[in-house]
């Protein structure tokens, strides 16, 4: 299977129609669609999906209503009575069809609001073939074309072969685990015998050997009751086996809940180790938050004392100017008043010694320094005011650098101690998460036992359901004797035991070519694993289930399963699963062409962003492997990344998305056929 | 001047003065106010004042007085007369001589009609310093481009820069 083209209208991010068309090569069959960051490589993956299933693929705790189909730009162009259609068509091939697939939706404007409203939807497909394709066969009714094409493109697989590297971590879909065994049995081909057996046995009342087996005809009474009795155990049957249905879904919902709360737990058990933490930090904090206050008051303590003196200078200058220009040189002494002259010239001796006496030279002196001191003269007041002056402007020479480097302390102290705060904030958060260790393991606990007696269920009505087979055996015995001797019994009875004959056989066939295929394909995922990621020292295995866990070398040689895998472990484990399906079923088909064995095709694999989350070395690797196990390949991934892949001789056809930065808008131009 | 002596008194911000000195100053808490005591805002808003040449009326809001009491006046009274002085000698709201605005200054007030209007004098540039140190310390919000992360810090050294700088 291949697809030939993808075209979109008015699809998302992509205004007016884009066309697509894929390398259909046999050699160069990879197409290459590069594009920056949100350029919209997801949005071309979408279409995909929401033109095969009407459905595209929700983020975590999103719905379908969430996502607007209908390009933004046409939308705001709308108003209450104009309408717009938004459409995907895909052409795919096989062998020897072609499909068209168109899925379309016109909408209205719920106008003035920016809302699209659904008016008309549409989805039809052609199917031509391929050496006459211009007689185009179109499918009737949606049920039967969402069949055919879940029949070409399984949406159980639609996970792998729509391969999403960004976002795909795990093989669950809205929580719900998809049951890949069925579509492993689609694309390896056993399906075909399970629909046979079905259609010969399985399927009760409506099966063949039941429609035969009803054309014999008894005789008598005897005969009657036993055709009854017999009735009445198929019934029985069928409402077990109704029964066991339910509990297998109850046991895979409980099994889902217990594995994400053991996931849980495992990924919380180093509480411990968060709470020791927790406790360094609160010292850590309290040491920075005393230092942060220490800091702050020296820093206001020194803008205190001393700002006003530093942011004074200049007032200082200008008056000292004044003061000099008016009292010229001092001749005053410190400190002095006339008072004191006074003081001293009534005590009648000078403070040398001497006598002071009317008119004397020591009087003299006395009263001619008297004259240069306040109140008479200012000369001594200016002294103590350029003493202040000067004082002021010593006590601050360094007051500057200081507060730069009490500035720079506070600050360090900050923002040390904010980080230590918000680390304590996200330990707080990681640890409120896990506070209720206790009600999780209660729950698992609950998990565990409702596990257990749905098993126990299922198992005792698989019990009853096997009696009542015995039973039905024996009735069935019993009636044979009773059968009427007739030629058109005979004929049917000979039916009846060469359907039987062949059931038994295809049985026995599908059972050994399960095991068969089982015990290849987990061989060769092995392989690929370590042929894609070189893993040395762990491997992956498939369980019957077909679900795929990874193991880790023990120490002593042997192997443990590892539930907590990181995001690249898991798209590594992805991706040699599906390169391994991919591989098989190739090989299948090379060995159809030889011999005449049941139908099956294979997939072609749409990649988007497959090597975000991985190294340079594994892009290499797994590039090299996907044009050798696909029919063809699509990637659309990042400009930047190509560089890693190597994949140059295998392009068959190459587009880049083009965004404008001031525009809503994208678009695809093709860039050529090979890089 | 014996009698007529400055800065031995109570002074009281009233109205929007005292609702800027109350986010200026709060005792006790390091990380978020601006000064130790409340006379130190008294102080360095005089200057600021001064320097800005932001002289305010006394504003009659209602909002409860902040006081400096007469203690703590005394203390500061050295530094205080001295910018008092300085003010007195640098004021040219009067045209007088300079050795006049000397002799005004170094005299001080001879009678009680001169000592309240020198100190009113003294205490508008107070309340205009207040309102200026009000506008960079609280109402500014720091820039991108301003050295510290902490917008206090960042803040008290824009000021710094702005009037230490220009010496």
């Amino acid at each position: 299977m291949r697809f030939k083209s993808l075209e979109m209208s008015n699809f998302m991010r992509y205004k007016g129609n884009n066309r697509i068309e894929f390398s259909c090569d046999d050699k160069k069959n990879v197409t290459i669609i590069l594009g920056d960051n949100t350029a919209g490589k997801t949005t071309i993956a979408q279409a995909f999906r929401w033109c095969l299933y009407g459905a595209l693929l929700t983020e975590r705790g999103k719905k379908q209503e969430d996502y607007q189909l209908l390009n933004n730009d046409i939308l705001a162009k709308m108003d209450a009575n104009s309408r717009a259609s938004v459409f995907i068509e895909i052409i795919a091939e096989d062998d020897r069809h072609v499909y068209q697939i168109r899925r379309e939706v016109q909408y209205t404007r719920l106008y003035p609001k920016m809302i699209a409203k659904e008016f008309y939807k549409k989805v039809a497909l052609y199917q031509s073939e391929k050496d006459d394709p211009d007689i185009k066969l179109e499918i009737q009714g949606d049920s039967e074309i969402n069949e055919l094409i879940n029949e070409l493109f399984p949406r159980n697989l639609s996970h792998y072969f729509l391969f999403d590297g960004e976002r795909w971590s795990d093989a669950t879909v809205d929580g719900v685990k998809e049951n890949i065994k069925d579509s492993v049995h689609i694309l390896t081909g056993l399906s075909a015998y399970q629909a046979a057996m079905k259609h010969l046995k399985d399927m009760g009342g409506n099966s063949v050997i039941r429609k035969f087996n009803d054309k014999i005809k008894g005789s008598g009474n005897i005969y009657d009751n036993l055709a009854e009795d017999r009735k009445q155990m198929e019934r029985k049957i069928e409402k077990c086996e109704e029964s066991v249905e339910t509990a297998k879904i109850n046991i895979t919902h409980y099994e889902t809940k217990c594995q994400e709360i053991e996931n849980y737990l495992e990924e919380n058990k180093n509480t411990e180790i968060l709470q020791n933490k927790y406790k360094q930090c609160q010292v850590v904090r309290r040491t920075q938050e005393e230092r942060k206050n220490s800091e702050y008051r020296a820093l206001v303590q020194r803008f205190s004392e001393k700002a006003f003196m530093i942011f004074a200078e200049p007032m200082i200058e200008a008056s000292l100017k004044m003061v000099k220009s008016v009292a010229g040189e001092r001749r005053d002494i410190p400190h002095m008043h006339q008072a004191s002259i006074d003081h001293i010239i009534k005590s009648g001796k000078c403070i040398c010694g001497h006598s002071i006496l009317p008119d004397s030279t020591e009087y003299q002196n006395l009263m001619e320094q008297r004259n240069y001191l306040p109140p008479a003269d200012i000369g001594s007041l200016l002294g103590e005011f350029e003493h202040i002056g000067r004082n002021w402007k010593n006590t601050t020479s360094d007051t500057f650098d200081d507060m730069r480097e009490s500035a720079q302390r506070v600050d360090d102290c900050l923002r040390a101690y904010e980080e230590t705060c918000n680390q304590l904030s996200s330990i707080e958060t990681q640890m409120n998460e896990q506070i209720d260790f206790k009600e999780k393991k209660n729950q698992l606990q609950h998990y565990r036992n409702e596990m257990k007696r749905h098993c126990n269920e299922k198992g005792e009505l698989e019990g009853r359901i096997e009696s009542y087979r015995k039973r039905i055996a024996t009735i069935e015995t019993d009636m044979r004797k009773q059968e009427a001797q007739s030629e058109e019994n005979k004929k049917w009875r000979m039916r009846v035991e060469m359907a039987e004959q062949v059931y038994a056989r295809m049985k026995k066939d599908f059972k050994e070519r399960e095991r068969e295929i089982f015990t290849e394909l987990n061989q060769q995922i092995q392989n690929n694993f370590e042929r894609m990621f070189n893993a040395k020292d762990k491997k992956i295995q498939l369980t019957e289930q077909y679900n795929i866990q990874m193991l880790y070398k023990t120490e002593i040689g042997g192997y443990r399963e590892e539930k907590n895998l990181s995001e690249g472990e898991k798209i590594a484990r992805n991706f040699a699963f599906i390169v391994t399906i991919m591989e098989y079923s190739r090989k299948k088909k090379a060995q159809k062409l030889m011999s005449d064995e049941i139908e099956n095709d294979t997939l072609p694999i749409v990649l988007d962003g497959p090597f975000s989350k991985l190294g340079d070395e594994n892009i290499r690797l797994i590039a090299k492997v996907l044009p050798e196990v696909s029919e063809q390949v699509i990637i659309f991934m990042l400009r930047k990344d190509w560089a890693y892949t190597g994949l140059d001789e295998y392009v068959g056809a190459s587009y880049s998305i083009d965004k404008d930065a001031d525009k809503s808008y994208a678009s695809i131009r093709r860039t050529g056929g090979i890089l | 001047m014996e009698n007529y002596e400055f800065f031995k008194r109570e002074f009281e911000f009233r109205g929007k003065h005292a609702r800027m000195a109350e986010e200026l100053w709060i005792l006790n808490d390091y990380e978020h106010t601006y000064f130790k005591r409340l006379i130190d805002l008294y102080v360095l808003a005089a200057v600021v004042g001064f320097r800005m040449n932001r002289k305010a009326e006394p504003d009659l809001s209602p909002f409860t007085p902040k006081s400096i009491f007469p203690e703590q006046m005394l203390k500061e009274k050295a530094n205080l007369d001295f910018i008092m002085q300085m003010m007195l000698m640098l004021d040219d709201t009067e045209s007088i001589t300079d050795e006049e605005r000397v002799k005004k200054a170094f005299r001080g007030a001879s009678t009680k009609e001169e000592f309240d209007q020198m100190q009113e004098m003294f205490n508008s540039y107070v309340r205009g310093g207040v309102e200026e140190l009000y506008e960079r310390l609280i109402v500014r919000t720091p820039d991108a481009d301003d050295d510290y992360y902490d917008e206090k810090t960042a803040n008290i050294m824009e000021l710094f820069e702005r009037f230490a700088c220009q010496n």
